[in-house]
């Protein structure tokens, strides 16, 4: 699972870099099958993974293989997600100002502006990270959003979408019942 | 038993309108890198139905084309 060579890319082909809260959401869900019919391949940092086993979630994160990617930052990149995670730490959008709590999102940020990503796109939920990320020029979708885009496809109904956000309200992500219903409706837009 | 629990239950995240422009960002990407793989091939046909067409196109299919005759205009 852990990369370590340049990966082979498909022509055309859209690949995503994801931090842990969607793919956390993607697994309560069960929809990580749903996100590799959009992106082939999903990349995450060591910190990430580590976090998934934290969270109780290894066997989802072996049965993901080998759609799901980990990448190792290098010591240079590792110094400047440090410098993201402060940032975010500081953010008036976070409600968690210890630097340390958001390697997570930083080490995805960084793995996200690496060259091979430039035509990629970046999973990530959480609002302050979201507000980083884009000040860094990185295009970026939480996981609602994938739901919303493969429902507007044809891949998902609304009434799938629903239900997909439903369950991950139930295992504690917080997704509000007016917040589900306007991603719901805007299905039918 | 495992016990699954969720990453940063407190933090706050985007609105039902992000929602919107994710799904959104998420299309011209995907549609930007099919274009960008896409093979190009000679069409001979009249100049006013090609501009007829360029009518048709959106901003983004409007830059992509921009660039393309940026670059052959610099060759």
């Amino acid at each position: 699972m852990m990369q370590s060579k340049p990966f082979a890319k498909i022509p055309g082909a859209t690949y995503a870099i994801s931090n842990t809260g969607p793919l956390i959401s993607a697994f309560q869900s069960d929809s990580f099958e749903l996100i590799t019919k959009i992106f082939p391949t999903v990349f995450i940092s060591t910190v990430c993974m580590d976090e998934l086993e934290e969270h109780g979630w290894k066997d989802e994160i072996q049965a993901a293989s080998p759609q799901l990617v980990v990448m190792k930052l290098t010591v240079e990149e590792k110094e400047r997600a440090l410098s993201f995670a402060r940032q975010i730490s500081q953010h008036p959008d976070t409600n968690d100002p210890v630097m340390e709590n958001h390697l997570g999102e930083s080490q995805a940020i960084v793995l996200a502006l690496r060259s091979e990503h430039k035509n990629d796109l970046l999973l990530m939920d959480e609002l302050a990270a979201r507000s980083i990320a884009k000040q860094a020029g990185i295009k970026l979708s939480g996981f609602p959003g994938v739901l919303l885009l493969a429902a507007q496809v044809g891949l998902i109904s609304a009434e799938e979408l629903k239900k997909r956000l439903e369950l991950c309200k139930e295992k504690g992500t917080h997704y509000g019942v007016k917040f589900i219903k306007q991603v719901y409706e805007m299905v039918k837009r | 038993m495992v016990t699954k629990s969720t990453h940063e239950p407190k933090a706050k995240v985007m609105s039902a309108t992000d929602v919107w422009y994710d799904a959104r960002e998420i299309a011209s990407v995907l549609k930007h890198n099919l274009l960008e793989s896409e093979p190009m091939v000679r069409v001979q046909i009249p100049l006013s139905t090609f501009l007829n067409a360029v009518e048709n196109l959106d901003r983004e299919e409007l830059l992509i084309l921009q660039k393309h005759i940026e670059t052959r205009l610099a060759s």
